[in-house]
């Protein structure tokens, strides 16, 4: 069953197109990355999912349900985070959660296992004005699972968070991914998706360039990291190879890209052609290279505002 | 999910501090009046301040620092909600958009009942304290005087459906204030100068404006015959001209129209604008 499925949404603000004729699946069961670059439209599809924000035009399903009311109804079956957190800074953790968890229906104890979870029992009862932002980070997501949803959104779930922290929210989203939980992550750290995702789509421009298994992804053609004495022989003996090119510099270590995947032959290639390799070593393709090649973009994607 | 929605915002007003501070400011402004008002009594042989005869004063005397005071802390609970973007927290939460207004509006109700109990308790307290023998005929209000409270519940519903439009359109607490404000203080005014410039049905449709409306229904002479008949007595040996009233068939369509427009507005913005 598809738990997300838009079909050509678009939304607009003014002369700007923010999402264009967005179409994406995910099934039931994924723990699926939204990578784009800065204002590819990551958080304004969340919005339009989440309800806040209203469609130009398309449509979309959360969890079976497509019209407004069943859209109502199945957003009570979506614990989500978008952007950074807000509630209320008068009150405290507890106070908050307990605004969230009546309009789940569930009640204290379902907030103090939250709070449990994501460690923040020790000081659920403080003010969330005096919160730093990690805790905030951490209330959020204890918002979101108050009701055990069927589907987790969740916008940067990371952001301020300390290394620990993040180790943390990346275990309990694998843990969730694992039990069954579908989750539908966005995130600007790749090396995130690519540890905790199944499938991936890649945004551009609010239009999705690529969407498929992370597995799939990173498969591809083989790579490898090749150094020599004499680089610019080494260089010259890899571009003569019919199966091999150069496709990146890491210092003195070039990247080769494969199709034939072989590496010893290409290590015999450039004996014969009298480059002696000092260090050959096999290469995975990571998701980084897949969204550089994909969008074009030198830089890691970052967070965007809703407009 | 309404229920809900008024039952977090219960919960939310509460332990809000600013809530709290309009609301005791209320009761010192309400204390103050009515205490003066029993001190006065106790001081002057002419002056009376006891039930049953305080109620008209007790329902309307202190009526417009209320519908003022009450439409501002409404301001306060509703716009603040856009600033900290907890609106937007609230559906992303699960609560729909329309739940999310009809916790608000439900709060509308309770915020109108809060500040005529507390007009009535604290009006009520200080007149009790200066009648002689409290009998339940003294405590028990006439049909007047239960008149002048729905018509109190009926001005705050208007003063309070405007409070909320002005919420949902500005989304910011103090612009909100500060937007509201100007049309009860001068903006009304300026239109009703404006239209009786024009002239003719201009001048006529001067005289349904929604806060002119709304102050009408607190004013204890629209709901009390006698105390009018009376005043139009004083007013024709003073040589003034007497008193005016409106047409009760007049006035309240008027007033639930006007608060029935400022809601289905609010709901219409609140609707169709993205959070």
């Amino acid at each position: 069953m598809a738990v997300i499925e838009t079909r050509d949404l678009t939304k607009r603000y003014g002369d700007t197109l923010a999402v264009d004729d967005l179409s994406i699946r995910v099934e039931e069961g994924q723990v699926f990355g939204f990578l784009g670059p800065n204002g590819s439209g990551k958080t304004t599809t969340i919005g339009m999912l989440l309800g806040i924000l209203t469609p130009t035009s398309g449509t979309f399903s959360l969890l079976g349900g497509e019209g407004r009311r069943e859209l109502v109804e199945a957003r009570q079956r979506v614990g989500a985070t978008l952007e950074q957190p807000n509630f209320y800074p008068y009150l405290t953790g507890r106070q908050n959660l307990r605004l969230v968890a009546r309009v789940k229906g569930v009640g204290e104890e379902a907030v103090a296992r939250s709070l449990e979870r994501v460690g923040l029992a020790a000081r659920a009862g403080d003010r969330f004005k005096e919160y730093s932002l990690g805790m905030k980070q951490r209330l959020a997501l204890a918002g979101t699972l108050l009701s055990d949803p069927e589907l987790l959104i969740l916008d940067e779930p990371t952001n301020g968070l300390d290394p620990e922290g993040m180790r943390e929210i990346r275990r309990l989203v694998r843990r969730l991914g694992e039990d069954g939980t579908t989750i539908f992550l966005s995130s600007h750290l790749l090396w995130e998706v690519e540890r905790v995702c199944t499938h991936v789509a890649i945004l551009r421009e609010g239009r999705v360039v690529l969407e498929s298994a992370v597995d799939e992804l990173t498969a591809g053609a083989a790579r490898v990291a090749v150094s020599a004495p004499d680089a610019e022989a080494l260089e010259a003996g890899i571009d003569a190879h019919p199966a091999a090119r150069v496709v990146d510099r890491e210092g003195a270590l070039l990247i080769a890209e494969l199709e034939d995947e072989d590496p010893a032959a290409l290590n015999r290639h450039l004996a014969e052609r009298g480059v002696h390799v000092s260090r050959l070593e096999p290469r995975k393709k990571s998701l980084e290279d897949v969204f550089h090649e994909t969008t074009g973009s030198s830089e890691e994607p970052g967070m965007e505002e809703v407009a | 999910m309404g229920g809900i929605a008024l039952r977090n915002e219960i919960s939310k007003m509460i332990r809000r501090p600013a809530a709290m501070v309009t609301v005791g400011f209320m009761l010192l402004v309400a204390g103050l009046d009515f205490g003066q008002s029993w001190w006065q009594a106790r001081e002057s042989a002419e002056a009376s301040f006891a039930l049953p005869g305080a109620w008209p004063e007790i329902i309307t005397g202190m009526a417009q620092p209320a519908l003022i005071f009450g439409s501002v802390l409404l301001i306060l609970l509703v716009a603040s909600e856009f600033s900290w973007r907890t609106a937007r927290q609230n559906v992303i939460d699960g609560l729909s958009k329309e739940a999310w207004f009809r916790g608000k509006a439900y709060l509308v109700v309770v915020l109108a009942a809060l500040f005529l109990l507390l007009l009535v308790g604290t009006g009520g307290a200080f007149a009790a304290a200066g009648t002689d023998s409290l009998t339940s005929g003294a405590l028990a209000p006439d049909a007047q005087q239960l008149s002048a409270m729905g018509g109190f519940l009926l001005a705050f519903m208007g003063y309070g459906g405007l409070a909320l439009l002005v919420s949902v359109s500005v989304r910011g607490t103090g612009a909100s204030i500060g937007v509201w404000f100007l049309y009860v203080a001068l903006g009304e005014r300026l239109i009703r100068t404006g239209l009786g410039a024009l002239g003719g049905a201009a001048a006529d449709a001067a005289r349904y404006l929604p806060v002119q409306a709304f102050n009408s229904l607190v004013s204890y002479l629209q709901h009390d015959p006698a105390a009018l008949g009376r005043a139009a007595s004083q007013a024709a040996a003073a040589g003034d001209p007497p008193p005016q009233v409106w047409e009760w068939e007049v006035l309240l369509p008027v007033t639930v129209g006007w608060a029935a427009l400022f809601f289905a507005a609010a709901f219409v913005v609140h609707r169709r604008r993205d959070l």
